[in-house]
C-alpha cells in the first residue's frame, strides 16, 4: 500500500522546530533589517533613498568582483563537488586503514582557515616558497610565483578552496552513502550491473539529497568566503582576486563606507537569494510539496 | 607596519544611536577606589605590568587591569568598544588609527588635562606624533612612540661586490648603481635591494612615500582638495621605485608578493643586500641570523641636498569619552607619560624629545633611526586615507605587472583619487 | 564492493598526498631552528631538528590552557546544537504546518549572512545576561553559528530514511518521541556523527566571536592563542607551526573514534512487511 512519506499533524510539529526558530530569528532578522536601514541612510544617519546604490551600480570595480566571483564560486564548488564526492564514495568499500584516511582526509578541513592560508601563501612565494622550488625544478631563469602573475592567481587561490573543503563534502557523502539501502546494490549485481552503473543508477540518486544540499552550501560559503583571499593576495595583485566579499569588505572594514557596504551586501545577498531559487526549483522538482 | 588585520573583523555600528550605549553616570569622585582598564597590547609585555604595579603604588586608590591585547583585529575592537561604549579606559593605538577613532566623537577630548599637567606639553613631542592626536585643533591622544625607517644593508656583500662597507648610498643614483653591483644572478640568485609590492596597504606606503616626498612629490595637495600624484615630482619618484623592479630588475621578482617582512627575511637569508625598515627590524635580525654585519643610513635623496623623508609610525594613548573613570585614567597616562616610564615602556623611541636621553637609545645601531626622527611626516588626515591608499597600491601593482606606464598609472590613480575627495 | 580496487587505491594515496602535504610542511617547519624556518631556498630537510617551538608552546605559552576552554566549549556547544537539531530537524522533515517553508527559509539565509554583521547586537544581549567572558556566553553564540547547519543537515538526513520504518513501530504503539528516540535514531547515527564533527570544527576553529566575547585567559580558545604568537612586526612561525599542529592531531582523532559510526544503519529486512 503506498502511503505518502509525510504525515500531516497539525499538532506537535511546532514543538520540534519552535525552539530553533525562535533563537535563530532573533539574531537573523535584526541585524538583517540593521543592514538594510544603513544601505538606505547616508553617513549621517538620514534617509538617503537609492543613493548607495546607485554608487555601487557606477562603480566599474564592482563589476569586476563580480566576474571574479563567479569565476572562483564556479571553479571551487565544481572541484569541491567532484573530489569530495570521488572520495567519498572511493572510502566505501572497506579496506584495511580506511578509518586512518578517512580521518587523514579531514585535516585540511580542520587546519583553521588563517594558519592553512598563510601557510599556503609561504608555499607558493616565489623565494620562500616550497611549491615554487618544486615547480621551477631543473628550470633556469625567473622562478614563477603563483601568486604574482596575473594568470596564475585566480587557479592557485582556487586550489587552496578546494584543498580546504573538499572533506566536508567527503564527510557529509559519507554519511549519506549509510542511508542506502543495500539490498539495491545486491540487486544491481544480480542484474549484472558493473561498478561504474552502480554509481550512476543507485549511490548518485541515493546521495541526490546530501549533493544538493552540500552544494548550495558550497556556493553560500564561496560567496562569502574572505579569509583565504584576503590572507593570501589581499584581493591583488591590481585587484584581480578582488571577489565580491572582500569587495564588500574593503568598502566597510577598511574604507569605513558603511552606508555603500552595506548597499553592496544587499547586492550580494541578492545575487545569492536568486541563486538559491534557482537551485530550489531545479533540484526539488518533484518532490512532496511542503505549502 | 604590518600589524595583522583578521578576516572578519567588528561591524562598525556608525549611524545608530541604539546600539550606542552611552554610558550614563557621573565620575567617580576623586578619592574614592577605583578599577580602570588598560588594554595594552601582547608585545609591551612585561613592561606594563611592572609601570602598572609601580603607578598603583603610588595611587593606592586606583586600580589598574590590564587587558592585553593581541594585534589580529585590534584596529576594530577598538573602535567597536568606543561605539558601544564600553571596554577600555585607556588603551593603546597606532598612529594610523586615530584619526578614524577621533572622527567617531567617542574619544575624549584632552586638552582640559593637557592645561592642567606639569609632565605632558605639546611641544615636548615630535611633532607629527604630536599632530597625529589633533582634529579640529583639539588633542584626543597622547604619543608615547616614535618610530621611522631607515636605510639598513648588509656590509659583507657591500665588500663582497666591491663597495665601502661604510657608506651607505646618499642619493637616488648611488642608490641605483649599488644596487646594480649587488645583484647577481645564477643558480642561486642575489638581488641589490628589497621593495615592497604586495600586503596590507601601509607596506608599500611606508616605503614609498619617502621617494615621492623626498622628490618634493606628495599624495594630495596641501589644502586635502586634490590628488598630486600625476605632478611630475611624484611620478618620477614612482618610477624610479617600480623600474627598479621592472627595468633594472635590482629587486626579487618576488616583490608582488612582498611585504615588510617578507622583505626582512629575504634579507635574513641574505638573498637581498639593502632594505628600508624601522628599528623593530634588529631584533628578529640578531635572531635568526645573528652573522649579518649590519649598516645603517638614511633614506637616500633624489638629489644631494635634498631632504629625506619617512613616513610617521608609532603609538598613542586614548581614553573614551563614556569611560566612567576618566581622572583615574589620565593619571594612568600621566604617569606613562613621564620621561623615564615612556623611554622604558616604548618598543623603539619615545614620542617626547624630552625622553630621548637614556642610555638605551645611544646603542650606535639605532643612530640612523634617530636622525631619521626630525623628517617623519604624517599621513594626510583624510577620512577617505586608506581608500586612497588602496587605489595607489592598485595602480603601483599594476605598474609592476607591466600592465601601465608609471605616468597612466598615475593618472588613473589622480582620477580616481579625485573623485573621493 | 568489497572487491579490492588498485585503481581506487591509487587515487585514495593521491589525495593523501594532496590533503596532507602543506600539513606536513608545517610539521617540518615546526620542527627547524628559528633562523632555518624561512630559509632561501625552502628545504625539505631540517639544517637541525628542534623541538623548542614545542617546549615554548607548552610552557611559555597560553595554549595549554587555551586548550582545555576550547573543549570545553566545543564539546558544550556541539552536544547542544545535536539536541536542538535532532529535534529541530525531525519536525521539518517529518510534519506539515503552517510556516514550515518560510521557517525553513530563514534557516537557510542565516548561512547567507557574515558573522561579523551579528557581532554587536550579540556583545550588547550577552552583556545584558553578564554572560560576557564565560563558558555558557560562547556555547549559546557559537550555536547561532552551528545551528542553522546542524538543523539543515539532520533534516536533509531524516528525510532521507523511508518513514515505513516508524510507521511499523506505530503500529506496535510508540508515541512521537519514542519512535524518534527508540528507531530513529540508532540508524541516523551516520548524520549524527557528520553533524557533530561539523559542529565541532567550526566551533574549535572560530575566532571572532572568541575575540570579542571572551576577556580573560579563563575563557579564551585556542585561535586566540595562536593569535598570540603574532606580535606587532614578527612572527613567532616555529611556535604558530607547533600550536597548529597540536591543535589541529586532538580533532583528527577525535574524528577517527567518531567515524566508526558511519557505519550503514539501514540493512535488508528492517522493512519487510
Amino acid at each position: 500500500m503506498v502511503r505518502s512519506k509525510r504525515r500531516s499533524y497539525k499538532r506537535g510539529g511546532g514543538i520540534f522546530t519552535l525552539p530553533v526558530a525562535l533563537f535563530l530569528l532573533t539574531f537573523i532578522v535584526y541585524p538583517f533589517l540593521f543592514n538594510v536601514r544603513l544601505a538606505f541612510t547616508d553617513g549621517g544617519g538620514d534617509f538617503a533613498g537609492l543613493v548607495n546604490f546607485t554608487k555601487i551600480a557606477a562603480d566599474k570595480s564592482l563589476g569586476n568582483s563580480f566576474g571574479l566571483t563567479v569565476y572562483y564560486v564556479v571553479g571551487s564548488v565544481f572541484f569541491q563537488m567532484l573530489l569530495g564526492t570521488a572520495v567519498g564514495i572511493a572510502l566505501e568499500s572497506p579496506f584495511k586503514g580506511r578509518g586512518i584516511v578517512r580521518s587523514l582526509i579531514l585535516i585540511p578541513w580542520v587546519l583553521p582557515g588563517a594558519v592553512a592560508a598563510t601557510t599556503w601563501a609561504w608555499m607558493y612565494h616565489g623565494d620562500f616558497g616550497i611549491i615554487t622550488r618544486f615547480l621551477s625544478f631543473g628550470l633556469s631563469g625567473e622562478r614563477y610565483g603563483l601568486l604574482t602573475r596575473p594568470w596564475t592567481v585566480m587557479p592557485a587561490l582556487i586550489a587552496v578552496n578546494v584543498w580546504k573543503m573538499f572533506p566536508f563534502v567527503a564527510v557529509m557523502v559519507t554519511a549519506g552513502l549509510q542511508s542506502i539501502d543495500k539490498t539495491l546494490y545486491e540487486a544491481a549485481r544480480v542484474d549484472g550491473a558493473g561498478r561504474m552503473a552502480e554509481i550512476r543508477y543507485i549511490t548518485l540518486p541515493g546521495i541526490r539529497h546530501v549533493l544538493f544540499s552540500v552544494l548550495l552550501l558550497l556556493t553560500i560559503w564561496g560567496f562569502n568566503s574572505i579569509t583565504l583571499i584576503f590572507i593570501m593576495t589581499q584581493g591583488g595583485p591590481a585587484d584581480v582576486s578582488l571577489i565580491l566579499p572582500l569587495h564588500v569588505y574593503r568598502m566597510g572594514f577598511m574604507f569605513f563606507n558603511f552606508n555603500t557596504a552595506a548597499a553592496e551586501s544587499i547586492f550580494l545577498f541578492a545575487i545569492l537569494a536568486v541563486l538559491i531559487a534557482v537551485y530550489l526549483r531545479v533540484f526539488t522538482q518533484g518532490e512532496g510539496g511542503d505549502e | 607596519m604590518s600589524v595583522k588585520r583578521i578576516i572578519w573583523p567588528l561591524v562598525l555600528i556608525a549611524a545608530t544611536t541604539a546600539l550606542a550605549f552611552a554610558g550614563g553616570g557621573s565620575e567617580k569622585a576623586a578619592n574614592q577606589p577605583v578599577t580602570i582598564t588598560w588594554w595594552a597590547p601582547s608585545w609591551n609585555d612585561p613592561r606594563s605590568d611592572e609601570l602598572a604595579a609601580k603607578f598603583m603604588k603610588e595611587n593606592p586608590t586606583i586600580k589598574v587591569e590590564i587587558q592585553k591585547t593581541v594585534g589580529q583585529g585590534l584596529q576594530d575592537k577598538i573602535l567597536v568598544a568606543l561605539q558601544s561604549g564600553s571596554g577600555f579606559d585607556v588603551a593603546d593605538a597606532a598612529v594610523t588609527w586615530l584619526y578614524a577613532y577621533a572622527s567617531t566623537g567617542q574619544v575624549a577630548a584632552l586638552d582640559d588635562y593637557i592645561a592642567k599637567s606639569k609632565i605632558i606639553n605639546a611641544k615636548d613631542f615630535w611633532p607629527a606624533n604630536w599632530d597625529s592626536g589633533l582634529l579640529n585643533g583639539k588633542v584626543y591622544s597622547i604619543p608615547y612612540r616614535s618610530e621611522a625607517h631607515a636605510f639598513i644593508y648588509n656590509k659583507a656583500m657591500y665588500r663582497a661586490a666591491g663597495l665601502d662597507p661604510e657608506k651607505p648610498p646618499v642619493t637616488w643614483s648611488d642608490l641605483l648603481a649599488y644596487s646594480q653591483k649587488l645583484t647577481k644572478s645564477g643558480a642561486k640568485p642575489v638581488y641589490g635591494l628589497a621593495l615592497v609590492g604586495g600586503g596590507e596597504v601601509q607596506n608599500i606606503l611606508y616605503t614609498m612615500l619617502p621617494f615621492i616626498w623626498s622628490n618634493g612629490g606628495d599624495i594630495v595637495s596641501a589644502d586635502l582638495k586634490k590628488c598630486t600624484l600625476n605632478a611630475p615630482a611624484a611620478v618620477e619618484a614612482v618610477k624610479f621605485y617600480t623600474d627598479l623592479l621592472i627595468t633594472n630588475k635590482v629587486a626579487p621578482p618576488s616583490t608582488l608578493q612582498n611585504d615588510g617582512t617578507a622583505m626582512r627575511n629575504l634579507f635574513i637569508q641574505e638573498v637581498v643586500a639593502q632594505f628600508q625598515q624601522g628599528q623593530y627590524a634588529l631584533a628578529p635580525i640578531h635572531k635568526d641570523n645573528p652573522k649579518i654585519e649590519l649598516g645603517f643610513g638614511m633614506l637616500p635623496v633624489p638629489v644631494a641636498g635634498k631632504k629625506p623623508a619617512a613616513l610617521l609610525g608609532g603609538w598613542s594613548y586614548i581614553i573614551p569619552k563614556a569611560s566612567k573613570n576618566k581622572d583615574a585614567a589620565w593619571k594612568l597616562v600621566e604617569y606613562l607619560s613621564k620621561p623615564e616610564n615612556m623611554a622604558y615602556y616604548t618598543d623603539t623611541f619615545p614620542a617626547a624629545m624630552t625622553a630621548m636621553n637614556f642610555p638605551r637609545f645611544e646603542n650606535p645601531e639605532l643612530k640612523a633611526f634617530k636622525d631619521m626622527l626630525p623628517y617623519i611626516r604624517m599621513a594626510p588626515p583624510l577620512k577617505s586615507w586608506i581608500q586612497i591608499m588602496s587605489i595607489f597600491q592598485k595602480e603601483v601593482q599594476a605598474i609592476m605587472l607591466g600592465q601601465k606606464s608609471a605616468q597612466q598609472a598615475m593618472d588613473d590613480a589622480t582620477n580616481q583619487i579625485n573623485s573621493l575627495l | 564492493m568489497k572487491k579490492y580496487r588498485p585503481g581506487v587505491m591509487i587515487f585514495l594515496f593521491l589525495v593523501c598526498v594532496f590533503c596532507l602535504f602543506p600539513f606536513a610542511w608545517m610539521i617540518i617547519s615546526s620542527i627547524k631552528e628559528s633562523g632555518d624556518i624561512m630559509s632561501v631556498p625552502p628545504t625539505l630537510v631540517p639544517r637541525k631538528a628542534t623541538l623548542s617551538h614545542y617546549g615554548d608552546v607548552f610552557t611559555k605559552s597560553n595554549i595549554p590552557r587555551y586548550f582545555v576552554n576550547s573543549t570545553v566549549i566545543a564539546a558544550g556547544s556541539t552536544l547542544i546544537a545535536l539536541a536542538f537539531a535532532l529535534l529541530g530537524g525531525y519536525g521539518f522533515a517529518r510534519y506539515r504546518f503552517k510556516g514550515k517553508s518560510f521557517l525553513q527559509n530563514a534557516v537557510l539565509s542565516s548561512q547567507m549572512l557574515p558573522t561579523a554583521a551579528i557581532i554587536v547586537p550579540l556583545f550588547i544581549i550577552l552583556r545584558s545576561m553578564g554572560l560576557l567572558n564565560t563558558y555558557l556566553g560562547l556555547i549559546l553564540a557559537y550555536l547561532i553559528i552551528t545551528l542553522p547547519l546542524s538543523v539543515w543537515m539532520m533534516t536533509g538526513y531524516f528525510r532521507s530514511i523511508p518513514a515505513d520504518i516508524e510507521e511499523a513501530a506505530a503500529i506496535d504503539g510508540c508515541g512521537r518521541l519514542g519512535i524518534l528516540v527508540r528507531v530513529v535514531l540508532p540508524i541516523s547515527i551516520p548524520g549524527i556523527v557528520a553533524t557533530a564533527i561539523y559542529c565541532f570544527v567550526v566551533t574549535w576553529n572560530e575566532f571572532l566571536f572568541a575575540l570579542s566575547f571572551a576577556t580573560d585567559k579563563n575563557v579564551m580558545t585556542l585561535p586566540i592563542g595562536l593569535a598570540e604568537f603574532t606580535r606587532e612586526f614578527t612572527i613567532d612561525w616555529g611556535a604558530l607551526m607547533a600550536a597548529s599542529v597540536l591543535m589541529t592531531l586532538p580533532i583528527v582523532l577525535l574524528f577517527f573514534t567518531l567515524q566508526k559510526g558511519f557505519i550503514s544503519g539501514l540493512t535488508a529486512g528492517a522493512t519487510k512487511g
